[in-house]
């Protein structure tokens, strides 16, 4: 029994580390150790040891910014269980396992690498088995129900070597934390800031997103792309063709865009985030109604094109924003539309 | 640390308080019906935490009525344009057409999650999620629940998260399934054959074996609900041995239509072993039969829904001709229903 109370010593001073942040528990590291092994029983000697080396390990991999790699992962796991190995009349004096149930489970764990945390006694409803406190396969009885001395031993043996694994993992973990929230943030701001697609052009560029999928058997998660395809894409402009009739020169001309790309998250304004070309349409004296055109455009907002209208009329359009125009500057629009009509009227054109 | 019941809601218009409000107001009366529960607030146990993306689906449908509609409206209303008016006069019945058959409808969830980019920007804000409750909980503390749509979502991502090849490469954003193992995954009208694309439903890393992603997994699929009808999930070979299927004795109607999430976590056949896993305790097992009549008894559709089954079942045997009774049977579940 003072065995398990001297590993509740190294237990304690594992755990208390564990509520500091990693700095404070990394700098005070060869201090704890200091301290821990000169109590550790010489039978707990080889575990705390291994404790040690993963304890180091991650420090420095915390201090250096160096990432575990498979082949780390591997080494340390199999250095968890030798150690479990190693502390085999430990455990098995301390609990209710014996030598065959004690090798049950080291294979166990051979086959699956992971030493679960474990709270409480496992329950199993599929088969009759004794009252007491089982390992998370419920392979392998640890303790009987009424053994408290061996649950307490096992529950604490099982925080130490949670604890390391917490160590082994949490590299992992917050590195998938980061990648896929800053992921998410990405698809966020493209569905946010990106044009709005019509359904057929978000089939074509979704075909193409997921085309870039390497493998279908292990997933990656992709990105949203930095560019989309424009595909017969209705718009509104306003059209000046010089060469039209007077009062029919500047026109509200419907557009519908053949062809395009745009780049959604260009910063600078003034670099064209797209370019399109665009065919038009608007029932104007003089000129041809159908024409054709190329468009810039900025901020994958505002569109500034040119226009050409058969042989010789040519122009120049300017779009803004539907959607914003439509949506907050509606009576903005209206009014403008309204004085625009009424100076018209004013002029006689 | 308090575990956390994960859940991902299906096709429809689910809010976030609405699919809570669903699940919890379940598991709870499901509680209520054994004898001896740990609780019969699941949230006293466990914080509740709803995956939703209903919104993105929204959001897209609504800026691009709002652009459609935009266009014609301002073509409509310049006199300029007035040849054209009669082109886009059929802009009324398109969007009359769109409300009633496509934007309002389920269906047109399950299209744009399954073949566009929207899928990913869902799966993308799943991983974000789950990643983080798995970083602040401990992987085993965390238990899905998902329903329908949910299902295929919930396969997916979780197949983009974890590692199939057991690799740590923390630049890549996997994580390992053998030391980042789930509490439980629970599959309710899983749909997620039908929706087969992202990684091939029977090889996911989303199963229950050695290098599974997941302790345990439940694959619930109602008798009567169409949906798991299509293609239904049955999965087969050496990763799958320990995998749960509840199905064929799922045939009770709980509420008015089988699909529902309601109908499959208050059914005892359901509930049952997934309190075993969350409350990790021999009472739900125990106590099943008693649950199982509280059910009945519970459930005026439950008890009704009974009696046809029963005789459907006689009907099925030879010389079963009790059409009469049966008619007048489902005459009552019928009318349960429509109340």
């Amino acid at each position: 029994m003072s065995r398990w109370l001297i590993y509740l010593v190294l237990l304690y001073g594992v755990a208390s580390a564990s509520a500091q942040t990693e700095q404070e528990y990394c700098d005070n590291l060869e201090k704890h150790h200091q301290n821990t092994q000169s109590t550790i029983h010489a039978s707990l000697k080889p575990f705390a040891n291994e404790m040690k080396v993963i304890q180091q390990n991650y420090c420095i991999e915390f201090q250096t910014q160096k990432t575990l790699d498979n082949a780390d992962y591997t080494d340390i796991n199999n250095m968890l269980i030798r150690a479990i190995e190693k502390q085999e009349n430990v455990l098995i004096s301390n609990s209710d396992l014996d030598n065959k149930s004690f090798n049950s489970y080291i294979k166990q764990l051979k086959s699956q690498p992971y030493i679960p945390p474990q709270g409480e006694p496992s329950y199993f409803s599929n088969r009759e088995v004794p009252d007491g406190y089982y390992d998370t396969k419920g392979a392998v009885l640890l303790c009987y129900k009424n053994n408290t001395d061996c649950k307490t031993f096992m529950t604490d043996f099982f925080q130490l070597l949670g604890h390391s694994h917490k160590l082994l993992t949490l590299q992992d973990v917050d590195a998938a934390a980061v990648v896929h929230t800053n992921a998410s943030k990405q698809w966020d701001q493209f569905l946010e800031d990106s044009l709005v697609q019509m359904p057929w052009e978000l089939w074509l560029n979704s075909s193409r997103l997921y085309s870039q999928r390497q493998s279908s058997d292990n997933p990656q998660l992709l990105l949203p792309p930095s560019y989309q395809y424009i595909f017969l894409r209705p718009g509104l402009v306003y059209d000046f063709v010089s060469n039209a009739e007077d009062g029919s020169q500047n026109k509200a001309t419907l557009m519908l865009e053949g062809l395009g790309v745009d780049a959604w998250n260009r910063k600078q304004w003034y670099i064209p985030s797209g370019i399109s070309v665009v065919g038009l349409y608007t029932d104007r004296d003089g000129v041809d109604d159908l024409g054709w055109g190329v468009a810039l455009r900025f901020k994958t907002k505002f569109m500034l094109g040119a226009s050409f209208y058969g042989s010789d009329d040519t122009g120049v359009f300017l779009s803004v924003d539907l959607l914003e125009l439509f949506r907050d500057k509606k009576e903005t629009f209206k009014q403008y539309k309204s004085e625009f009509y009424k100076a018209r009227g004013e002029l006689n054109l | 640390m308090k575990p956390v019941l994960f859940i991902v809601h299906g096709m429809g218009n689910h809010t976030e308080a609405s699919f809570k409000s669903e699940v919890v107001t379940s598991l709870n009366a499901a509680l209520s019906y054994y004898p001896n529960p740990d609780t019969t607030n699941i949230e006293s146990t466990f914080d509740i935490v709803v995956f939703s993306y209903n919104d993105i689906f929204e959001d897209y449908l609504e800026k691009l009525k709002t652009e459609f509609g935009d266009i014609i409206t301002a073509a409509t209303s310049m006199p300029e344009l007035a040849a054209i008016n009669d082109v886009v006069d059929f802009k009324n019945d398109l969007q009359s057409v769109s409300e009633k058959v496509l934007f309002t409808t389920h269906w047109l969830d399950v299209v744009l999650y399954r073949f566009t980019l929207l899928g990913e920007a869902i799966r993308a804000r799943f991983t974000s999620q789950l990643s983080q409750l798995i970083r602040s909980r401990g992987s085993s503390n965390v238990h899905i629940i998902a329903h329908s749509l949910g299902t295929a979502v919930t396969l997916d991502a979780l197949s983009i998260l974890y590692d199939k090849n057991l690799l740590i490469d923390p630049t890549d954003g996997k994580l390992n399934p053998i030391v980042n193992r789930l509490g439980s995954v629970t599959y309710l009208a899983n749909v997620a054959k039908v929706l087969e694309g992202i990684v091939p439903a029977d090889q996911t890393v989303v199963n229950p074996s050695g290098t599974g992603c997941s302790n345990r997994v439940f694959n619930v699929n109602h008798q009567l609900d169409p949906f798991t009808k299509v293609r239904p999930y049955k999965p087969t070979g050496a990763l799958w041995a320990q995998l749960t299927n509840i199905d064929n004795e799922l045939e009770h109607l709980a509420t008015k239509f089988p699909h529902d999430v309601g109908n499959y976590l208050k059914n005892p056949i359901v509930n049952q072993p997934l309190f075993e896993v969350y409350f990790n305790s021999p009472n739900y097992n125990d106590g099943v039969d008693i649950a199982q009549r509280q059910f009945l008894a519970n459930n005026k559709l439950v008890a009704a829904s009974e009696e046809v089954i029963q005789l459907i079942e006689a009907l099925k045997q030879p010389g079963g001709n009790d059409w009469k009774r049966f008619y007048s049977a489902f005459k009552a579940v019928y009318q349960l229903i429509k109340e």
